[in-house]
Formats: structure tokens, C-alpha cells, sequence
């Protein structure tokens, strides 16, 4: 890629040395509320670097999961273990979050600054260490391809363009957890392929977690796919395993749609159209 | 690098902007007791000063709104989530918001002073740095200020803080203003300590005070504590923190309130270094106050030749020194035996903003009455007062010669005064017998000095009624 | 009576109201309390009530706001008449008791003129920022001389005695044209 060609990135010591964890994300029983409402109800994880996707209908708790492992709700129960330190101390909780990117739903921005601000302000505040913050601001940038834009203001992007600009600040920090959720709305189609890719590049040495309903985007992008219904992990495999498990007879206009539709219905026979 | 961004495109630039406009209209706008007398802000480095802290009348309000305006930004911006999962302290980033909002204060702040300073360089030839603590107290409530609003508005997130904070920072700040003799509009039915809180301070009308150490003091510690419990409010994250922030707001009250002085008199004390008289060399004595020693060489000739003339009269003054009190609003300032007292903001020498520098104009003032001051105070006016003037400008006439206007003003108030009254008694005047012009004037001068009245009648007919 | 509810809760009447209910009578009681009226708060508490009422004039969304197919001008227009009638009509029924703070025609001028001021605010620079043209007036106006020179009293319109031409006028521009550039444009994109 080209940034990469003339951004050398200094690698710290934390990087280096051997990791005491067996999985970057461990959730046993995890129960999460939002509101009054049990919405991630005895979820079991174990994920590793790669791409996981979490799929799942509205309202089935991939928001709440996804926030939960940001560190943003506290789980009401079970057990929560993020780069092997159980999640709830404070001390802990600082040092992970450093190496934790996330992108809400809901991507809030100061309008007045500039992209180039925004994401400097954003490393700044995951405590990238100050020498480094102008080389990872640019490499991010150049990575989501918002380069010929990074002295805009933020008011004058478009909403696809804000949603790349969310995409950067969560990897400013080169994190070792990256929770995006809902990464591609808002992204034209050529886009959503070089998304795609960057994915899988982020993939190979990182843990990121993509929730979306765009299941195209799991079946090319993902290593692995997750599926929540109800609070609950419905189904984890490969993109293919999910393609399998439907029919014909399923409702999808692809293999990988029927596999969804199937697997839900199964869950939840009495569900309606929606 | 933050703090640059922060100052570059926070609310920060613009209310530095505003800080310096909103001040720069008050003060040239409009003309005001700001341009009058000898305490003029543009006059002396104390009057500066503590005009500057007028304007907070409009700019402490200002600030308290610009503060709400931008502690809303987090809620606006919908930034709170991804804020919240980011490792750096909440304090360390406030921090950077609540610095560049400070910066801005401190720096409007100091531009209002600098056109000032440039004006006051020009003018003053008393320097000296007994100004400072005034002007830090002022930059500090002004950073008090934007803080509590930025820590208020990140409390309670809604489109109302900002315009309820403001308008009750105004009616605040409007009330409470503290005027040069101490009071308030609060006086009477609020103690006047806690009026004494307010940041607003009316400036002085001559440039012999300055604000005592204890008001500074007190003040300043008063400020520090708004800013901490604004800060606090600001930087908390939990509930527990964010009730415990009015505690320094509290602590710095209770320690403020006993500091402050007990009467209106300590609120402000003679600067000893302005009034410290500087006298010409030779004789007769002719001297002013330090902070007006520019104004020496100009006066020491027509004094000269006042005080030989006044010498004809018996028991005369013999010497001029400059008043080192302003003119109280009720009553005169003591007479100092032997003294001709000159004030120069005396309006028969200051009609406009700048006491004359004409030599006659001088003379003739030093002689009026035979060197004894007004009885009256300069808001006092009865029906001997017009009398008291015209056997002032006969007594002037009769020693220099020639009867003219006292006063520079030309307006028809003053020539009537001189036409129907002091004409018609300098014409059977300055038909006497020179024994008798002298007896008449030393009567005059005995009369005038007690505040006896009748002086115009002992001048036209050798006794009063 | 629904659609009103409705429009009320979406602009933050509620709350509003409560402001300005509470603030004039805060005032009212700070003035009756200190015996002689402060005519500053008199003119204050009139400039706090349509400062409050600001943020109204604003909705949740502009383009949302645009598209209705209600038509919007007398609507907005009823809108900024209705804030200078409860601004108003507050402090006139309070001052039925105790001495009056200011006259009824003063209190009718520049509860009109505060309005409109208000209302072009809004117009200008959105719902938000637009409760610092009232009180910018205000404190810009407590620096004119009280004289007679026609630019006196238009700039200081809210001070002057009821019956004077010059802040009639001025009270009548502003209300009439904040009003009816509202009521074209609405609140600023």
C-alpha cells in the first residue's frame, strides 16, 4: 500500500513482546444491560486476530456487545477478559484502552476542526506517544484515503467521507482491538471495496470485531462470522459454513442471505417479515 | 499541539475578539466618568487599570455565556461515547479546552490594557507598579468566569444554560458593581462584603488612590475559587466529584469575606508614591503630587507671579501646592493655612478632559478669592453659590487687573454669571481707593475662607449684610 | 390542540416556559423586595424572558422543518407573536401586585421590539445563538446617554420613557421586521 512505502512506523516495546493471552477477546456468560433491558443475555467468545463479523437483525444486541467491549458499558454479568485483563479495574482499564480502536453508531465530531485535527486530537487522547502522533495521523488518513481532504473542516465532508474519517481515528493508535460498528454505511460501492481490504489487511495482526447488515461485505471481508439474535449468539463459523447452513427454500437473494434468514428463523420461528 | 488546536478552533479566538470589541466600544464610545479627571483611563497607569475593570460589567457576563456556548460543544458534538472509551484522563482534556478559554480571557483582557498602556505612556509621567494587582484580579474573575460557565453547561447540557447563565450574570454584575466610595446599588439591603465580591469596580475620579491590598487579596483568592469549583465541574466524571466542586467555591468565600475591608473607606487608600509632593527649586514653595510632576514646569511661572501678587493682600497665602484629594462630592477640603491649594481637575481649569496649560488661565485661578478654595462640593449648589463665583472672578480682577471668565467654558451660563453679577460690582470696585481695594480683598479673603458667605457684598460695600 | 402539544414538546416549550415564568417573578420579587423599582431590571427581566424563548424558534431539524407541507410563515409568525405575548403578559399580570416596575406601554414596546429582535436572531445566526441579540442590545444600550438626540433614543430604545416616537419606532422595525423575516426564512440552515 502506498502509505506504507514511505511511513515507517515505529514498532514500541509493548508490540514486541510476547503476549501473556491466548485470545485478544474472552467473554464467558457475558451479560450486558442497555437501559433496563438484558440486550447481550450469556454471550461466550474467543476471538483472535482476524476479521469477525456480527451480523444480526435490529435490536438484537451487537450495539450493546460491541459498546461493552469498548469499555463503554460495564457487564451486568459473566466475565469480560479484553488482551487477556479482566475488564472493570482502572488501572487495567487505562493501559487497554490505549490499545482499543472503536467507531460508534452514533459518530459524534467537533465540526470545527479539521480531519487532520480531529484524528491528532484523537491519538492525543488514546495517548499515542507524542513523537509519533504526526506520522500515525498521516498514515491513517492515507489509509482510509481522505488525504486530499485532511485540512477540511469536518462540517464540510459528506456522510461518507465523515464515516472514513471515524474509520481513521480508530486505528490512529494501531490498536489491538478494533470495534467498528457499522463501518460501511454511508460508503459508495468502490468504497466499500477498498474498506473491504483494509480490512483484511488490518486483520492479519489485529482483532477486529465489524458489526453490519451488509452481509456481502462478511462473506468477502470476514474470517469468521458471528451471528446474534436476541441477546444471544446464534451461530460462529466461517463465511462458508454460514452459507451453508441455508437452503433454498430459505428467503435471500444469495447463498449467504439464505444462510442468515435460515439460521435466525431457526432461532426464532415465530419472528415476522421484519 | 492540542492546546493549538484548541485555541485555533474552540470559541476561544472569537471571544478574545469579542472580549476586546465589547471593551473598546464601552470605553470610547461612550463617553463616560472614564475620560474625566485626573483618574481617566487613559491618564494614569492606577485609573487604567481599574477602568479596565469596569468594563467587566458587560465583559463578566460575556464570559460566563461565551464559557456556557462552549461547554455545550461535547453535548452538541454527540462526542461523549467515543470520549469516554479513550484512555487520557477526562481532566487532562478538559484541561486543553478550559487553557486555550483562559488564554483567550487573559489575552482580550490584556489588549484593552495594552490601548490603554499606549495612551497612558503618552500621558503619565508617574510610574510605578502598585497597578498590577487590580489588573490580574480582573483577567483572573474573567477566567473564573468562563470557567464556571463551561463547568455549568457541561452539568447541565441544555440550550437554556447558556442564555440563563448570561442574563444572570448581567442582573449579577449590574447590581453588585462596586462605585469609588465603596457602596453599591446592593448597599443597605445587602452587606456591602458580599456586594464587594463582585468583579465590577466603578474607577477613581482623581489619580491620588489605589485599590488597598486587602480588597486585592481577597478578591484574587475569591476568583482563584470560582475558576477551581468552574474546572472542577468541568474535569468530574463522577456525581460524588461533581457536588463537591462548589466546595472551593465555598472555602473561597469564607476566607474571602473576613479578608475583605470592614468599612467603604479601606476599600481604596491613598497611593503615598502619587501624592508625594514635588516642589520647584527656589522660592516662593510651588509644588505638585508626583503623579502630576509633568505638570510642575508649566505651573511654577504663573504661581510665581500669582503668589506676588496675592502678597499685596494681608494674610495671604504664601506658597501653592497641589490638592492631594480629589473634590469631595459634598463639602470642601480642608484648608491648609498659608496655601493656595490648586486641583487640577478643578473644572474653572479642566472644562474638557485636559487641565489648561494657559499661564493667565493659571494666575487667575490662584488669585480668585485670594487663594481660598470653593465652599462648595461638586454636588452642591445653593443660591450664594453664583454670588460666592462672582466675588471669586472681581477678587481675580482686582489683583490682575483685568475681569475675565474664570471658567474656560464659554457657555452662556458663565458669561451671565460674569456680566449681571461681577461686572457691575468690579466697575464700582476698581473705583476705590487702592488702602481700601486691599482692606476690602483681605475682609473678602477672611470671609471666604470660613465659608461665611457675603463675600460679594464686603467687595462692593465694605461689609457683608 | 394535538398538533399544537406536539409542535409545543418538539421546541423545548415546556421548559422555556418554566424559565420564563420563573425568572420574571425572581426579578419581579428582587425588585418589589428593594423598595424603589431598578428600572435595569425592569428592562432586564424582558430581555431574559425572549432570551429564553430563543432556543424555540429553532427545531430538530432544519431540512426535516422544510420539507413539511404545512405552510410554515403564519406559523412561525405566530410563534414569535406568541413568545412577546407570554414575555409580556407575565410581567404585566405580576405587576398587579406591588408597585409597577415599568409602565404598560413600555412593557408592551419592548416586549415587541425584544421579540422581533429575538426572532431575526434567529433568522441570522439559528435558534441557539439567538438569545444573544437581546441581551447584546441591552447591554450595549446601558452606555447611551439618556438625552434627547434622535440616535440616542432609537439606540436606546428600551429605556426610554412610553410615548417617545423615536423608541416606538425603533421597537416597531424591529418587531415587525424580525417578525416577518422569521416567518420567510425561518431558523438559519
Amino acid at each position: 500500500m502506498k502509505g506504507d512505502e514511505h511511513v515507517i512506523r515505529a514498532v514500541n516495546a509493548a508490540e514486541v513482546a510476547p503476549t501473556t493471552y491466548a485470545w485478544e477477546i474472552r467473554a464467558d456468560g457475558l451479560r450486558v444491560k442497555a437501559g433496563r433491558r438484558m440486550a447481550v443475555d450469556g454471550v461466550d467468545l474467543s476471538l483472535g486476530a482476524g476479521v469477525h463479523g456480527l451480523l444480526g437483525p435490529n435490536g438484537a444486541g451487537k450495539t450493546t456487545l460491541i459498546r461493552a467491549l469498548a469499555t463503554v458499558l460495564r457487564p451486568a454479568g459473566g466475565e469480560l477478559e479484553l488482551l487477556g485483563a479482566s475488564v472493570g479495574g482502572r488501572t487495567e482499564q487505562r493501559r487497554l484502552r490505549r490499545q482499543i480502536g472503536y467507531l460508534p453508531q452514533d459518530f459524534g465530531f467537533y465540526k470545527r476542526f479539521t480531519v487532520r485535527e480531529f484524528i491528532e486530537y484523537m491519538a492525543w487522547l488514546k495517548e499515542v506517544s507524542k513523537k509519533d502522533i504526526p506520522a500515525a495521523v498521516q498514515r491513517a488518513i492515507e489509509r482510509i484515503g481522505l488525504a486530499d481532504r485532511a485540512d477540511d473542516r469536518m462540517k464540510t465532508l459528506s456522510g461518507g467521507m465523515i464515516r472514513r474519517a471515524g474509520i481513521a481515528q480508530a486505528i490512529v493508535n494501531d490498536p489491538q482491538i478494533l470495534l467498528l460498528d457499522e463501518p460501511t454505511a454511508g460508503l459508495d460501492p468502490a468504497q466499500r471495496l477498498r474498506f473491504r481490504e483494509l480490512l483484511r489487511e488490518l486483520g492479519s495482526d489485529t482483532c477486529v470485531v465489524v458489526s453490519t447488515h451488509l452481509v456481502e461485505d462478511v462473506a468477502v471481508a470476514c474470517t469468521d462470522v458471528m451471528l446474534m439474535g436476541e441477546g444471544k449468539l446464534v451461530f460462529r463459523g466461517t463465511p462458508a459454513e454460514l452459507e451453508a447452513a441455508g437452503g433454498a427454500g430459505d428467503a435471500g437473494d444469495s447463498p449467504i442471505e439464505r444462510g442468515y434468514t435460515a439460521l435466525l428463523a431457526r432461532q426464532q420461528p415465530d419472528r415476522g417479515s421484519w | 499541539m492540542v492546546i493549538r488546536t484548541e485555541l485555533r478552533r474552540s470559541a476561544a479566538p472569537w471571544a478574545a475578539v469579542l472580549i476586546v470589541g465589547i471593551a473598546a466600544v464601552l470605553l470610547f464610545a461612550f463617553s463616560g466618568p472614564w475620560w474625566k479627571g485626573g483618574g481617566a483611563w487613559n491618564r494614569e497607569w492606577t485609573g487604567l487599570a481599574r477602568w479596565e475593570r469596569n468594563t467587566l460589567v458587560l465583559l463578566w457576563p460575556f464570559a460566563v455565556g461565551v464559557g456556557a456556548l462552549q461547554g455545550l460543544r461535547d453535548h452538541r458534538s454527540g462526542m461523549a461515547e467515543l470520549l469516554t472509551t479513550t484512555p487520557r484522563p477526562r481532566w487532562r482534556r478538559t484541561a486543553q479546552t478550559a487553557g486555550a478559554m483562559a488564554i483567550a480571557m487573559a489575552v482580550g483582557y490584556l489588549v484593552i490594557f495594552a490601548i490603554g498602556a499606549v495612551q497612558v505612556a503618552g500621558n503619565a509621567s508617574y510610574f510605578h507598579w502598585g497597578w498590577t494587582p487590580v489588573l490580574l484580579v480582573g483577567m483572573l474573575s474573567l477566567i473564573g468566569a468562563a470557567w464556571l460557565g463551561m463547568g455549568i453547561a457541561c452539568l447541565v447540557p441544555s440550550v437554556l444554560t447558556p442564555p440563563l447563565l448570561a442574563v444572570g450574570a448581567l442582573a449579577v454584575a449590574m447590581v453588585t458593581r462596586i462605585s469609588p466610595d465603596g457602596g453599591s446599588s446592593l448597599s443597605g439591603s445587602v452587606p456591602d462584603r458580599i456586594a464587594w465580591l463582585s468583579p465590577v469596580q466603578d474607577g477613581p475620579d482623581e489619580a491620588f488612590t489605589s485599590v488597598t491590598g486587602s480588597m486585592n487579596l481577597a478578591q484574587g483568592l475569591w476568583f482563584l475559587a470560582i475558576a477551581v469549583t468552574g474546572f472542577l465541574l468541568l474535569a468530574a466524571t463522577r456525581v460524588a466529584t461533581k457536588l463537591l466542586a462548589v466546595v472551593p467555591m465555598l472555602v473561597g468565600a469564607a476566607v474571602a469575606l473576613p479578608l475583605l475591608p470592614a468599612t467603604a473607606a479601606q476599600v481604596q487608600e491613598v497611593d503615598q508614591g502619587a501624592v508625594a509632593l514635588v516642589c520647584a527649586e527656589g522660592t516662593p514653595r510651588v509644588c505638585v503630587t508626583n503623579v502630576h510632576k509633568e505638570f510642575l514646569e508649566t505651573l511654577v511661572q504663573p504661581a510665581r507671579e500669582a503668589l506676588a501678587l496675592l502678597a499685596k493682600v494681608p494674610g495671604a497665602p504664601t506658597s501653592v501646592e497641589e490638592a492631594t484629594t480629589g473634590q469631595p462630592l459634598y463639602g470642601r477640603r480642608p484648608v491648609v493655612p498659608g496655601v493656595v491649594q490648586i486641583d487640577f481637575d478643578d473644572f474653572d481649569l479642566a472644562s474638557g478632559e485636559r487641565t489648561t496649560t494657559d499661564p493667565d488661565r493659571l494666575r487667575r485661578y490662584l488669585v480668585a478669592g485670594v487663594g481660598t478654595p470653593t465652599c462648595y462640593g461638586r454636588m452642591e449648589m445653593d443660591e450664594n453659590y453664583m454670588s460666592l463665583r462672582a466675588a471669586s472672578a472681581v477678587s481675580a480682577a482686582a489683583l490682575t487687573g483685568e475681569l475675565k471668565p474664570l471658567s474656560g467654558s464659554s457657555s452662556a451660563y458663565f458669561r451671565n454669571e460674569l456680566e449681571t453679577l461681577a461686572r457691575p460690582a468690579w466697575e464700582s470696585f476698581r473705583v476705590l481707593p487702592a488702602a481700601e481695594q486691599i482692606a476690602r480683598l483681605s475682609a473678602m479673603r477672611v470671609a471666604a475662607e470660613t465659608c461665611r458667605g457675603g463675600t460679594l457684598e464686603i467687595l462692593t460695600n465694605g461689609v457683608a449684610r | 390542540m394535538r398538533w399544537f402539544v406536539l409542535y409545543a414538546r418538539s421546541r423545548g416549550v415546556p421548559l422555556a416556559l418554566a424559565a420564563i415564568l420563573l425568572s420574571t417573578t425572581a426579578f419581579w420579587a428582587l425588585a418589589t423586595l428593594d423598595g424603589a423599582p431598578d428600572q435595569a431590571l425592569s428592562v432586564l427581566v424582558l430581555v431574559a424572558g425572549t432570551a429564553f424563548a430563543a432556543a424555540g424558534l429553532a427545531g430538530q431539524d432544519v431540512a426535516l422543518d422544510r420539507i413539511a407541507a404545512i405552510r410554515w410563515p403564519p406559523r412561525r409568525a405566530a410563534h414569535v407573536l406568541a413568545i412577546a405575548v407570554v414575555v409580556g403578559s407575565a410581567l404585566l399580570f405580576l405587576q398587579n401586585w406591588g408597585d409597577p416596575l415599568s409602565p404598560a406601554g413600555v412593557v408592551l414596546r419592548d416586549t415587541f421590539g425584544l421579540t422581533g429582535l429575538t426572532a431575526l436572531g434567529a433568522a441570522l445566526c439559528g435558534g441557539q445563538y439567538a438569545w444573544t441579540f437581546p441581551i447584546g442590545w441591552f447591554a450595549f444600550s446601558l452606555g447611551v446617554p439618556m438625552d434627547t438626540e434622535v440616535l440616542s433614543q432609537v439606540a436606546g430604545w428600551l429605556w426610554q420613557p412610553p410615548g417617545t416616537p423615536a423608541a416606538t419606532a425603533a421597537a416597531l422595525v424591529l418587531g415587525i421586521g424580525g417578525t416577518l423575516v422569521y416567518a420567510a426564512c425561518g431558523n438559519r440552515r
